[in-house]
């Protein structure tokens, strides 16, 4: 070799970074390499070994490196070989001796030499070694995985598995080395798949964990979590691609299991009654059921993470939550009262709620469950319940009250009493402690109190004072409505009051009415808190029974004055049947006078006839007597029986009057005028004295004119008759409603007591002579006219007073009675 | 004095017509008396009156019923009714039977005297 060849190969070698040493072998006798010495060495052998040059040139190996020979990697041996045959070898040792790892060329320029470059690979060994260890770990981690692990080229082909993964899918593992994982993978996958593996691919990077299904061998399918690992060069050029999966059908099943508890957890908490909250052991709401937050107010959103506390805070509850977190022991509440603090508006809410700790393993409280169920609605209903039940006590005792208020009116007949029932009921019912009942006097001005009850307050007022009707009593009596007052001692009626009286706080009246007219009065007072509505209303219907009562006892009043004036009327009429039998007689009488008239008006007529004629031939033959006394004598004696002819004739004819049927012939008279004429007929002797006194403006008669002249003479002349001893003859006549009364008195004997009702009798007479039938003529001819009637007065001894009755002018045209 | 008058009296009642008879014939009227109205008839058959005086109830009938059978006979008569009980009905009815007066017992001499020399007078 040149110099130069030399000098620059030298100089490579020195400065090369492998160590480079130059040996000579030593051959025992038997030509085996014992021993080597070393020729030449580089800097980077000094570096590699720890070796001077100095110390190793011209040396044996055996002397540098001393019990090398012993070395397991045999250095001798193989280097020796290498410089026997001249074949290169390129190994990787251990130098004990050395303590380090050498990858070594050795190679021989010449028999019986060799050169070596080495390297120190210790730091590489030493990695190699863990990546041994770790391979190794890796690999029966690799083939005892439960995770499938396989090794697929760019085209996914398989190209190495574990047993987990050809387990996994039913096929053996050579089976599996002629198929592609795109043949294992369901259509459906193939897509997603090849995306995420083309970007793995492209980054050569892992890709995330997806997750996909397989196809056994069998055709089932099944679930895998998949991670695809691409490797790469130094360069970063991606080279092959693992794939780590997961049979995740457990995991699936297991989710799905959760998923399903979880369901029907939440269709639980979510379908039953209560309002669920669970809450971490600070009260924050981890989780809520819908029904929660909507008797919250809230969104379930807005309740999760936030502190139960501060939405709603209450110490006492605060409390109670701290005491089953801190005792681990459920607490339980029914219809507990909640007022929302944000929602005022919802008033009283009632709950019944359950407070229960959830515990871990060891028992420490990891959050709370509370179930709420609110009552509220229950709680209404129970509070209406119980208002309906009062309102039916009320409503019971109302009509009982009612009921014997009304049976009080049944069973007895006064109203006293029956008002003492009814008030007493009221006041009871409605809850005053005072009162009276009360009537309109009967000039309507005063309110006469039947009976008070004033209660236990003293009442020092008379109790015959009056008391009008005025106040708010007057209101009642004037509207016939019930009207009270609340605060009556501040009421404008306070000032009215007298002294002494009640103190009145409320007072109430209702009306006690007959035929819509106000007529007494319930008063009531002094009731407990306030008189209302349904009091006004409950005290108007107790009016009204008292109404009735009072109406019952008015028409029973009445009822007994009607049997009263019936049974004064029996005995009365018995006096009138005697009346009318008597009337009756007297009819019988009269058909028998009646019947007798006519043969009356012959017997008597015809002989009075005769003895008239007689005493007119009597005369004539008295008139030739010329004894003067003697004539005189039979002159008066013929007289005499005239005047008896004459009387005896007149009671034929009133006989026959009384029989004969009347038809007046009404007209217009002057009474002045009737009553001249009436006394021309009449002889009044000297010693009576008369007296006519007329009204002044006397309206005219409306009557028979004969009818009334004959009344007339009829009474004049028994006037007359009664005065034999003479007297004074009154004539008078007044005007009233329409009607005449003419009176004819005397100062005579007068009519005895017992002969009174008789006089108008026919046929009744005296023994002295003028009555017959005077008086039932007149009486017959009075009341022939309309409304016409003869009454008289009498006292023994001091005279009688006749007056007829008899219509005038003046009377209502209607009532005239016009006949022919 | 009236000379030849003759007056009939027709009376059931004897002592009327005596007592009539004795008063008239003072006064110069010549009487026949009838005391039932049969009698009456027949007799006024026979003769002429002047002036009958007829009393109302007859034993045989009504003297308002003798009126009227008599009608003819009596036709140039005066005639006098006479009652002892009195009646508008049985005044009408004389006086439609062509009765002249109609009077009611007792009548007294003198008025009666005065109204048969009335009558008799107008008569003529």
């Amino acid at each position: 070799m040149p110099e130069t060849f030399e000098g620059r190969y030298r100089s490579l070698l020195e400065n090369m970074m492998s160590g480079y040493a130059y040996h000579e072998v030593v051959f025992d006798e038997k030509g085996k390499p014992v021993d080597y010495i070393f020729l030449e060495v580089n800097k980077a052998f000094e570096r590699l070994t720890g070796l001077k040059r100095a110390n190793v040139i011209g040396k044996k190996v055996t002397e540098v490196l001393p019990g090398i020979e012993k070395d397991a990697a045999d250095w001798i041996g193989v280097y020796g070989m290498v410089a026997i045959t001249g074949n290169p070898i390129r190994f990787e040792n251990y130098s004990e001796k050395l303590k380090k790892w050498y990858n070594v060329y050795a190679y021989s320029p010449k028999k019986g030499y060799f050169a070596t470059t080495f390297e120190d690979i210790s730091v590489r060994k030493e990695l190699e070694t863990c990546l041994f260890t770790s391979e190794t770990k890796y690999r029966r981690l690799y083939e005892t995985n439960r995770d499938g692990i396989v090794q697929t080229d760019r085209t996914g082909c398989i190209v190495e598995c574990n047993k987990a993964y050809s387990d996994m899918l039913g096929y053996s593992k050579e089976e599996l080395l002629d198929l592609t994982y795109q043949q294992l993978t369901p259509e459906k996958w193939r897509q997603m798949e090849n995306e995420i593996v083309n970007q793995s691919w492209e980054k050569a990077d892992y890709s995330p964990v997806y997750e996909k299904e397989f196809v056994r061998k069998d055709g089932t399918v099944f679930s895998a979590s998949v991670r695809v690992l691409v490797v790469s060069d130094e360069n970063g050029k991606p080279l092959e691609m693992w794939s780590i999966v997961r049979d995740i059908t457990r995991r699936k099943q297991a989710e799905e299991a959760v998923t399903t508890e979880k369901n029907v957890l939440k269709g639980i908490m979510e379908n039953t009654g209560a309002n669920l909250a669970y809450l971490d052991p600070e009260f924050n709401f981890v989780s809520v059921n819908s029904a929660y937050a909507k008797g919250s107010g809230r969104s379930a959103e807005k309740l999760t993470g936030k502190n139960h506390f501060e939405l709603f805070p209450n110490e006492e509850n605060h409390a109670v939550f701290e005491q089953v977190r801190d005792t681990g022991k459920t607490v339980t509440f029914y219809d507990k009262t909640f007022y929302f603090p944000d929602q005022p508006g919802r008033g009283a809410t009632y709950w019944d709620w359950t407070l229960a700790p959830v515990k871990d393993e060891k028992g420490n409280v990891q959050g709370l469950v509370l179930s709420l169920i609110e009552t509220t609605r229950r709680k209404e209903l129970e509070q209406e319940l119980l208002e309906i039940l009062e309102e039916s006590q009320h409503r019971e005792s109302e009509i009982s009250s009612l009921l014997k208020a009304s049976k009080a009116v049944l069973y007895n007949q006064e109203f006293q009493p029956i008002a003492q029932v009814i008030f007493d009921t009221c006041k009871e019912l409605i809850g005053a402690t005072a009162g009276y009942v009360a009537l309109l006097s009967e000039n309507e001005e005063e309110n006469n109190v039947l009976f008070l009850d004033a209660g236990t307050l003293p009442c020092t007022v008379d109790p015959k004072l009056p008391m009008p009707v005025r106040g708010l009593r007057g209101e009642t009596y004037k509207t016939g409505k019930v009207a009270y007052h609340n605060d009556f001692k501040h009421s404008k009626w306070t000032k009215l009051m007298p002294k002494g009286h009640v103190k009145l706080r409320n007072v109430l009246f209702a009306p006690l009415s007959i035929d819509n007219k106000t007529v007494g009065i319930i008063g009531l007072a002094n009731k407990p808190g306030r008189f209302t509505k349904r009091d006004a209303n409950m005290a108007l219907a107790f009016g009204e029974i008292a109404s009735i009562a009072l109406m019952n006892s008015r028409i029973l009043e009445a009822l007994e004055e009607n049997e009263k004036r019936l049974e004064e009327y029996a005995e009365h009429l018995e006096d009138l049947v005697e009346e009318e039998a008597n009337k009756l007689k007297d009819a019988e009488r009269l058909a028998a006078i009646g019947e007798t008239a006519g043969m009356v008006g012959h017997d008597i007529r015809n002989p009075l006839q005769t003895i008239t004629s007689s005493v007119y031939l009597a005369k004539e033959e008295v008139k030739l007597l010329s004894d003067h006394a003697k004539r005189e004598e039979l002159t008066e004696s013929l007289d005499t029986i005239e005047e008896q002819v004459v009387y005896i004739n007149k009671i034929v004819s009133d006989l026959q009057d009384f029989v004969k049927p009347l038809n007046p012939k009404i007209e217009e008279v002057d009474l002045r005028n009737l009553v001249k004429d009436a006394f021309l007929s009449i002889a009044i002797p000297e010693n009576v004295k008369v007296l006519i006194l007329i009204e002044e403006d006397l309206p005219q008669l409306v009557v028979d004119r004969y009818l009334i002249k004959r009344v007339l003479i009829n009474l004049i002349t028994n006037a007359v008759q009664a005065m034999p001893g003479g007297g004074t003859l009154t004539v008078n006549a007044t005007y009233e409603s329409g009607m005449a009364l003419i009176s004819i008195e005397d100062t005579g004997l007068g009519i005895p007591e017992e002969n009174r009702n008789k006089i108008f009798k026919p046929l009744f007479t005296t023994k002295s002579k003028g009555q017959g039938f005077g008086l039932s003529v007149c009486k017959r001819l009075v009341e022939a006219h309309d409304a016409g009637s003869i009454t008289f007065k009498s006292k023994v001894g001091k005279g009688t007073k006749f007056t007829i009755k008899v219509p005038t002018k003046a009377r209502r045209p209607d009532g005239w009675k016009q006949t022919e | 004095m009236e000379a030849n008058r003759i007056i009939l009296i027709v009376d059931d009642d004897k002592s009327i017509l005596r007592t009539f008879t004795r008063i008239l014939q003072k006064h110069g009227y010549e009487i026949d008396t009838a005391e039932t109205g049969k009698e009456a008839i027949e007799k006024a058959d026979k003769k002429n009156y002047d002036l009958a005086l007829v009393d109302i109830r007859l034993p045989d009938m009504d003297g308002t019923e003798l009126l009227a059978k008599m009608k003819k006979q009596l036709q140039n008569t005066i005639k006098i009714m006479i009652t002892g009980f009195p009646s508008i009905e049985s005044g009408v009815k004389a006086l439609d039977e062509g009765a002249d007066a109609y009077l009611v017992k007792p009548v007294k001499p003198e008025e009666l005297l005065m109204l048969i020399k009335e009558k008799l007078k107008n008569k003529n």
